[in-house]
């Protein structure tokens, strides 16, 4: 499996090279580079043949290209927080966002490293100029990619004050005591994460 | 070499998936807003299907219309009551104007 390993990234290192691509694609890097707008070695085949009759458009030209990863610190981050249902924020330009990460709140300024990091259930604080809008998100996933671009993907994200107290308290009563008297792990983990949902929907509000 | 057990998230190790932990951790979140938000984002989720069992290779009339709102409790009552023979049933996926055409039980959960 290894040995083949090897070969196939070795092969995957020429054909992209013979491709023509405006930079030759290394494997594990990290740097995004820009992409194309028109398949060069596609069109390129295609006069050979046809020289007569326009080449199609291949959906490589229909594709958006993507931004390529400035050389110096961007001033703006762009955030796409994206829900199943609606897009909460779609490229807008922001100064920072914070997350919460399953490692700990982490805050996401231009030129941040690419990360991806799992989201906990917790406020997410999206700060622009001297504005901050928070939102409790449920869970979900963050990519941050080299070109300061974030795409923050959730499940359910509300804004703090559609939240209700007292059904808060409520549940992390019930979840309280149904953590005590749990039997099976399955039982044990399902209360176990209402505990936790709760927790953080408490510390949204009053934090 | 580091250890070879990897830290897993306790749900996880539960035997639940990242997908079943995502959805129980929306629904709770949902439950929990306020009122006119809290009724649209439950009437957002739910989901509509028709089940049909067959009999002699012929479908016979629909029986339940559903309404599922998945949460930890109702998913295990929907789909644990009766026996799941894929072969035996036809489940169709209704958008909200086909419920009005059936007018059998309704199961709320």
């Amino acid at each position: 499996m290894l040995r083949q390993a090897t070969t196939r990234l070795l092969s995957r290192r020429s054909i992209s090279a013979a491709a023509g691509g405006s930079v030759p694609l290394r494997p594990f890097s990290t740097e995004v580079p820009a992409t194309p707008a028109l398949d060069s070695s596609f069109v390129e085949a295609w006069k050979k043949v046809i020289p007569n009759v326009e080449p199609p458009k291949t959906p490589l030209a229909f594709m958006q290209p993507r931004p390529p990863t400035p050389a110096s610190l961007p001033t703006k981050l762009t955030v796409n927080f994206v829900l199943p249902y609606a897009s909460e924020l779609s490229g807008k330009e922001v100064d920072m966002v914070i997350i919460p990460a399953t490692t700990g709140q982490m805050g996401i300024l231009p030129g941040h490293v690419a990360t991806i990091a799992e989201l906990k259930p917790g406020v997410l604080a999206v700060h622009q100029g001297n504005d901050v809008t928070k939102y409790f998100v449920s869970s979900g996933f963050a990519f941050i990619h080299a070109n300061s671009f974030a795409d923050i993907i959730a499940v359910e994200a509300v804004p703090i004050d559609q939240i209700d107290p007292s059904l808060v308290q409520k549940g992390l009563a019930e979840f309280t005591q149904k953590l005590s008297s749990a039997t099976t792990d399955l039982e044990k983990a399902e209360a176990q994460i209402g505990v936790d949902v709760h927790s953080a929907l408490n510390s949204a509000l009053t934090g | 070499m580091a250890s070879n057990a990897a830290a897993v998230p306790f749900w996880r190790a539960a035997g639940m998936t990242y997908i079943t932990y995502s959805n129980i951790c929306a629904n709770l979140v949902r439950n929990c807003l306020k009122e006119p938000y809290r009724s649209e984002a439950i009437s957002r989720e739910k989901v509509h299907f028709s089940v049909s069992k067959w009999a002699d290779g012929k479908p016979q009339k629909p029986t339940c219309l559903e309404v599922v709102v998945l949460n930890c409790d109702s998913a295990r009552l929907v789909l644990g009551t009766e026996s799941w023979n894929p072969v035996v049933f036809r489940i169709e996926w209704l958008t909200e104007s086909k419920t009005s055409y059936h007018h059998n039980q309704d199961v709320n959960n």
